[in-house]
């Protein structure tokens, strides 16, 4: 009887243990319907949808993206721990994120899933095979502070880079436009940017040990590169969310950022003459040629260019919005937009083409790159005349075809 | 709750009868001479059955979190039990919360659990004795999510969990017990699986 009683006292006492099985979204594989929480057409919503091919909930992960908490960005390579997104099951099969990083994880894989799908749709597939790599909750220390409450493209590991967001705004992990953003960035960078750094026609970054002459054009270089990238990329971020404003539904200070219909004034204000483009290059380069400390020196003009680029992109991206309209303002149908994107793709290998054949290294000129999408689109641009003419700023181009 | 409640109207019914079931035994083994006797049964007469109240139970149980490391919850835990000399029956009631996001996308989740017990005390020396034993019960997760304006309450349902337990207690002044247990809980989706926990209490028992 005593040994009875002690195998039952030993069986209650091993039962936790062999009980012990996965859970239930480590067991989901699959297509998995999951509920997030989406803005759109500026309007929120918990949406359920469907992760397609699901390997492993728990990790959020499939084909499309693999997670990293935290990571270390060494180079080519993001080290760190994948984090293990939490879940309930409702009764209709419905898995429901029990915190917020488990709905950033399930957002932006789903998010990307679409994305992936828009670049196949495009004949873009080949540039992102393989799982994505997303970092979070990313710590990356600028100037003695970590920096907070924005993400990135790193174009040497090719991952999307998401820090710490501390503001009371839209999760920028949640807004569906800046994943659009973020991964058109990788686009641009496969399809321009690392083409023509690998044929040597433009350089990383800035550099001390370049000439005078090559300083001056590197820096144009960069800042046309870098307002295409982020104009056409707050574009992508439209062309998915379809929120003009989803910039700002996360950094309510980045009001200039919207795609709505510029004033002129602003347009003016942003892209500036090439006669005002040399002064202001002649005002940044007087002070770096006197300067003792010219590392510090080239950071602060960096600096001042990549704000500079932010504001001249956003012209690309309102104009490219505004290509999408008909001419009494009405947005084009399904067909004539996928053209639009296809179009625009088109400039960027049309660009890229242009300069690996140009055997002389100029700097380029935003109204070049203009002018290359109007001659390969001249009936876009005589319906869009206008906006055209602001954007070069020029006052005769089409004069008598606008609308 | 509807389901906690009868769990708990279940629980006292079947404790009622194993109580009856011992005493009818008890007496029938005693009438055999020579006839080796369990302590229980031995020691039953003397010892009355005594209920046992937990209104301040101290839990610490360890679960994994998105980062992914284990982060402790600290649920609230009330008992009410019927202790038999060295056998104790208990049911247990546990709740936690916890909370993430921002003022535009904010998620609360809540557990609770109940579970019965059995603790058989295999070793007992003055106030001083020590346990193992082993629960059963239900719980469930509930998770309100607020973006912007939108608000949702999704539960998981009722889900089938089991505990095992190694703990101690001392009578610190007649009728109070300090009461501590290490802990595994297992459950349909917990993560790990099982949960260690801990858990101190004090009893009134009378």
């Amino acid at each position: 009887m005593k040994k009875l009683f002690g195998f039952l006292i030993g069986a209650a006492l091993l039962a936790p243990l062999g009980c012990t099985h996965a859970t239930e979204s480590e067991q989901a594989t699959g297509d998995i319907k999951v509920q997030i929480p989406v803005r759109e057409n500026d309007q929120p919503a918990l949406k359920v949808v469907t992760l397609r091919k699901m390997e492993d909930l728990k990790r959020v992960s499939g084909g499309i993206a693999t997670f990293y908490y935290a990571p270390k960005i060494d180079g080519t390579t993001v080290i760190g721990e994948v984090p293990h997104a939490r879940f309930i099951k409702t009764y209709d099969d419905v898995f429901i994120p029990v915190d917020s990083q488990s709905a950033d994880m399930a957002a932006i894989y789903y998010h990307l899933q679409n994305l992936t799908a828009l670049d196949a749709s495009l004949g873009l597939g080949r540039f992102n095979e393989g799982p994505r790599k997303v970092a979070l909750s990313t710590r990356i220390l600028k100037s003695d502070d970590w920096v907070r409450n924005n993400s990135f493209y790193d174009q040497n590991s090719d991952a999307i880079i998401f820090v710490d967001f501390q503001s009371q705004a839209l999760p920028l992990t949640l807004n569906p436009g800046v994943v659009a953003h973020e991964h058109f960035h990788s686009l641009f960078s496969k399809l321009v940017v690392l083409p023509l750094i690998k044929a040597g026609k433009v350089s990383e970054s800035l550099k001390v040990s370049s000439t005078d002459d090559e300083l001056r054009r590197d820096y144009e270089d960069f800042v046309l590169f870098k307002s295409l990238n982020e104009g056409l990329a707050d574009y992508w971020g439209w062309v998915y969310s379809r929120d003009e404003k989803f910039v700002s539904a996360s950094i309510p200070a980045e009001q200039n950022r919207s795609l709505e219909k510029p004033s002129q004034e602003s347009v003016e204000a942003a892209f500036r003459s090439p006669q005002d483009r040399q002064a202001e290059l002649d005002s940044f380069f007087e002070p770096y040629l006197h300067s003792d400390n010219k590392e510090k020196a080239l950071d602060t003009i960096q600096d001042i260019g990549g704000r500079y680029a932010y504001a001249m992109g956003n012209v690309y991206a309102r104009f490219f919005r505004g290509l999408n309209k008909t001419a009494d303002g009405k947005d084009l149908d399904a067909n004539a937009q996928t053209a639009l994107v296809q179009q625009m793709i088109g400039l960027l290998q049309d660009l890229r083409e242009n300069i690996l054949k140009n055997k002389n290294h100029t700097a380029l000129q935003p109204e070049n790159v203009m002018e290359l999408f109007r001659s390969k689109n001249p009936e876009l641009i005589r319906v869009h005349c206008k906006e055209y003419e602001r954007l070069i700023n020029h006052k005769s181009t089409c004069t008598g075809e606008s609308k | 709750m509807k389901t906690a409640a009868n769990i708990f109207i279940l629980f006292i019914l079947l404790t009622g009868s194993a109580f009856a079931k011992v005493k009818d035994v008890d007496e029938g083994w005693k009438s055999f001479e020579g006839v080796e006797v369990l302590p229980v049964l031995e020691k039953y007469e003397s010892t009355p059955v005594q209920w046992v109240v937990s209104l301040f139970g101290v839990e610490r149980r360890m679960e994994a979190s998105t980062n992914p490391v284990l982060e402790p919850r600290e649920p609230v835990n009330v008992a009410l039990g019927l202790r038999l000399d060295r056998h104790l029956f208990s049911i247990e009631y546990s709740r936690f919360g916890e909370s993430s996001g921002n003022e535009t996308y904010h998620v609360e989740r809540s557990f609770q659990d109940l579970l019965g017990w059995y603790r058989y005390s295999f070793y007992k020396n003055h106030g001083f004795r020590t346990t193992m034993g082993g629960g059963a019960g239900v719980y469930q997760e509930q998770v309100t999510t607020h973006f912007y304006s939108l608000k949702q309450d999704l539960g998981s349902g009722n889900k089938w969990t089991v505990a095992t337990g190694l703990g101690a207690e001392y009578e610190v002044f007649k009728h109070v017990v300090l009461f501590l247990e290490a802990r595994l809980i297992s459950g349909q989706n917990l993560d790990p699986n099982p949960n260690p926990d801990g858990l101190a209490r004090i009893s009134v028992q009378f």
